[in-house]
């Protein structure tokens, strides 16, 4: 399971937040806005998954087909 | 010539040897007619596939063993019968055989319920809910939070029924690259207690599945037996991955969804249970990247504000003693010019 998404949200979340409260100089917030912007590049690409292949077992053996609406 | 004529000449077979469906159908409705003995009998049974129609007619099997017959109240009778009854009570109706000739079904319109006592199945799942409710199966400290994103979920369902493309294509349309693996059990009959069993402690084995869904269609209580089944129930509770129950229809209740970690009222919105809508995550994330981007201009303008008013004080500050310093140097020059 993606567990660090509820985390990676909030972290960038605060990050936000301290910016908005101006706790950072000019060149920590910076840094702060290039770490989020990671965080939430690497979300993404963890959002992405995998196949659109549905896996079926049948006595043992494993077959791979799309299942379609109109199947 | 008629179309049974020129037929009849065709095959070579006398005319009056064929029938229309409607004849044969008249033929069959006249011997239900005329038999006293389809008619004012009474009929013991359990009440299955219960079914109201907007009209108010009521609809229903009567079932013994492995035999049925289909029933109907009209909606003039029923205030006439009274009585109440419901899925899987044991009864004895009263009524007459009809012979419905559009469609050539057999039906025993009911004129009088008399109820017996809750019906075989019924009970048996009545006293396993009550054994295993006892047995603190069912108590929500033992339920396993489902995960908000999986990355694998694993369905447990006939390979044949509707159940498999519901199930897959509802989890498809909230988040279509997801991996799905479907372990095939049958899901009614001799097999499907060992099956669905089997199906649980195999997907439960893998590391990789999170969240496994237990789903087939609706049905009768007898088609859904094996999900009230003991050994199923406990197999349920004793999986470490989370389950997720979408069993037959609405109304449809087994002990299994008691026993599971979530249930649902059919297998489309336990697949939309499963699963989180993939575009609501990528748009969460969006609008934290557009906050995020609002958030810096707006500091970066403010940081740039102060560096400005700082340069202006500076300014003035220098300005400030150029001026103090003109006026002495003024001062001094008048005091010497005096």
């Amino acid at each position: 399971m993606i567990k660090d998404y509820e985390k990676n949200k909030e972290q960038i979340e605060s990050i936000i937040k301290q910016i908005n409260q101006e706790k950072f100089t000019m060149e920590e917030a910076e840094k702060q806005k290039k770490k989020a912007e990671k965080i939430i590049k690497e979300t993404k690409q963890k959002l992405q998954i995998g196949t659109k292949q549905t896996k079926i077992i049948k006595d043992n053996s494993e077959t791979k087909k799309t299942i379609s609406k109109s199947d | 010539m008629s179309k049974v004529d020129e037929i009849g000449d065709k095959l070579s077979i006398p005319p009056k040897f064929i029938n229309t469906v409607e004849e044969i159908n008249l033929k069959l409705s006249d011997t239900v007619d005329k038999n006293s003995q389809l008619k004012n009998i009474y009929v013991l049974g359990e009440i299955t596939n219960l079914n109201e129609t907007s009209q108010g007619h009521i609809f229903f099997d009567l079932k013994y063993e492995n035999d049925l017959i289909s029933c109907i109240i009209f909606e003039f009778k029923r205030n006439k019968i009274g009585s109440k009854f419901e899925e899987g009570e044991e009864v004895v109706i009263q009524g007459s055989i009809d012979y419905y000739e559009k469609k050539g079904e057999i039906t025993l319109k009911t004129n009088n319920v008399f109820p017996v006592g809750m019906g075989k199945y019924y009970k048996q799942r009545k006293e396993l809910k009550e054994k295993l409710r006892k047995e603190g199966l069912f108590k929500k400290t033992h339920k396993k939070s489902i995960p908000k994103i999986p990355e694998t979920i694993g369905v447990i369902t006939s390979n044949e029924g509707d159940a498999i493309k519901d199930i897959v294509n509802s989890i498809r349309k909230r988040y279509p690259d997801m991996n799905i693996i479907v372990k095939h059990s049958s899901v009614q009959g001799e097999k499907a207690e060992k099956q669905i069993i089997e199906a649980i402690k195999y997907l439960d084995s893998k590391q990789n599945i999170d969240v496994i869904i237990v789903g087939r269609g609706g049905g009768s209580i007898e088609d859904l037996q094996a999900f009230n089944k003991e050994k199923v129930a406990k197999a349920i509770f004793n999986s470490d991955t989370p389950i997720i129950t979408g069993i037959g229809h609405r109304e449809d209740e087994t002990v299994s969804d008691y026993v599971a970690d979530k249930q649902c009222i059919t297998p489309t919105e336990a697949g939309k249970e499963a699963v989180p809508k993939k575009q609501e995550l990528i748009d969460e994330l969006n609008q934290l990247e557009n906050e995020l981007n609002t958030a810096h201009e707006k500091f970066k303008k403010i940081k740039k504000r102060e560096q400005q008013m700082k340069t202006n004080k500076k300014k003035l500050r220098i300005l400030k003693t150029l001026t103090i310093i003109m006026i002495i140097t003024i001062i001094i020059l008048i005091w010497v010019l005096i």
